[in-house]
């Protein structure tokens, strides 16, 4: 098993949490970390926790896909409560999605490589809504 | 020094799948049509513009090398699917500093290359790492649109299925099979809801044209075509929520092109625009200013896109049916719009047509609407 992006994410006791960056000059947050701020240029980016509640924005199941995937699968932008949109898959081949449902971050396999699987981020429905 | 650009030459080669031809041959037919419908000889070229996404290195020269044309300056343009837009734009900039009095632009790419499925993007793309294809772009694009707007599956099929009759009447056209609602639907499913006749096909092809002065175009004895806006834009890089149920990116390129042209969307007579997937289209009479917003499928449903109808949009079959070569599809849609506007594409003419606008987007990137978007405005 190899990891996408490992640097992306550290796992809490809450689940899993997704790591991108922060601008101290203006105060975005964004996905993944650069070294520049995507919004302002400034470099004056540290590595930030972001929020494990999101909604689902819009998503697609796939049929037809590059080696490596496993058709069918479904891709969704999943819109942080901190104003970051991530792309990711959705877990479990979860077709029957309504938009602005509440998603959370976990871990899954995505692909498989010649190494391996490779697991990174996904999402699924949130088990806890606050 | 700033000097208007005309069109006085456009030509395609065929469009489909052409496995067994060489890019560069299937560039050159396209060259030569142009400069025949022209009237104009090799020696006659200062400056050239090849446009292609795929094509490789030094495409260029490589289509010249066989037409005796090298030596005069060639520059190979990327811009994915607004690349041969793109060398549009930059011809007309040659014109108008002067410094080229007849400049060729072609564009061209050959997809069969990719042995068929979806194109290729870029691998370092994190979206691309976690299983992004560009249908599922426009995909989701789709599933928002339809949330927000009340649109159905129905509605993207009933685009293929007016393409598909425009194409019918297009002998330059890939896919001229008419088709049905249903028979859309049930084509297999490729990124949902999208399905296989949502999605344009593979294919190669190479489109051309000849870009001049008003002064010689009078002496080419040809009508010409002006270029009345040549706008190019790229996307703006969203880290947070972005809209993706409305283009920013062609309403602000379009915008910048009708204030150019000094004209707005109701003096549009036709459209040529970049349906690479069904929903692209209701997206985009939206966006063009043809209807108001959330209406585009109450624009379809009406006829008002269709040949006969307000304004006809993709008289040509679009790239759902005519085809998407890349590099060739900002040219091809020139093409289209250039024979319109003096009448001679028979049984799909849009009759009386003075005002043309042309519209293609490029690139999918994460974050972006889109990488590029080109409009130009054509008149008589």
């Amino acid at each position: 098993m190899t990891e996408h992006g490992k640097a992306d994410w550290i796992v809490s006791d809450a689940g899993l949490i997704l790591v991108g960056g922060h601008c101290a000059d203006c105060g975005r947050k964004f996905f993944p970390e650069k070294p520049n701020c995507p919004n302002c240029g400034s470099d004056q980016v540290s590595p930030a926790q972001l929020s494990r509640i999101g909604r689902l924005y819009s998503y697609s199941t796939i049929h037809s896909a590059p080696r490596g995937f496993h058709v069918p699968y479904t891709v969704g932008f999943v819109d942080l409560d901190d104003d970051v949109r991530v792309f990711g898959q959705i877990e479990g081949g979860d077709t029957d999605l309504v938009l602005e449902t509440p998603m959370e971050p976990v871990l899954g396999v995505i692909r498989t490589d010649d190494d391996g699987d490779v697991q990174s981020y996904k999402f699924r429905r949130a088990t806890h809504v606050s | 020094m700033s000097r208007e650009a005309f069109i006085v030459g456009a030509g395609m080669s065929r469009f489909g799948k052409q496995s067994h031809r060489t890019i560069e041959e299937i560039g050159q037919e396209a060259v030569r049509a142009a400069m025949k419908e022209a009237g104009v000889e090799r020696g006659d070229i200062d400056e050239v513009f090849c446009g292609t996404g795929y094509g490789g290195v030094m495409l260029g020269q490589r289509i010249l090398r066989d037409l005796g044309m090298t030596g005069p300056p060639v520059t190979n343009v990327e811009n994915a699917c607004s690349s041969g837009a793109t060398g549009v734009r930059e011809a007309c900039a040659a014109i108008a500093t002067g410094r080229a009095e007849v400049v060729l632009v072609v564009g061209v790419d050959k997809l069969t290359t990719f042995g068929g499925g979806t194109l290729p993007l870029e691998a370092s793309d994190p979206d691309v790492a976690n299983g992004m294809i560009m249908p599922a772009v426009y995909a989701m694009r789709a599933r928002r649109y339809m949330f927000e707007t009340g649109a159905t599956p129905e509605h993207l099929a009933m685009v293929t299925v007016k393409a598909r009759e425009a194409a019918a009447l297009n002998p330059h056209a890939q896919m001229r099979t008419p088709t049905t609602v249903a028979e859309v639907l049930a084509s297999r499913p490729i990124a949902d809801p999208l399905t296989l006749f949502m999605c344009c096909p593979s294919g190669d092809g190479a489109a051309a044209v000849v870009i001049t002065t008003a002064a010689r175009a009078r002496q080419l004895g040809v009508q010409p075509v002006k270029i009345a806006a040549s706008v190019l834009q790229s996307g703006y890089y969203k880290t947070g929520f972005r809209d993706t149920a409305f283009s920013e990116l062609t309403a602000r390129t379009v915008a910048l092109a009708y204030d150019a042209a000094g004209l707005g969307p109701e003096a549009v007579d036709m459209a040529e625009v970049h349906d690479a997937f069904a929903i692209a289209e209701l997206m985009y009479y939206e966006a063009l200013g043809l209807c108001e917003r959330g209406e585009g499928k109450d624009f379809l449903e009406r006829g008002d896109s269709k040949i006969g109808g307000r304004t006809p949009v993709n008289p040509s079959g679009g790239l759902l049916c005519k085809g998407h070569p890349i590099g060739a599809t900002g040219i091809a849609q020139m093409c289209e719009a250039v024979w319109q506007l003096r009448g001679q594409v028979g049984a799909r003419q849009v009759e009386g047509a003075k005002v043309a606008l042309t519209h293609c987007t490029g690139g999918g990137i994460a974050g972006f609407d889109h990488g590029a978007c080109a409009v130009h405005v054509l008149t008589v």
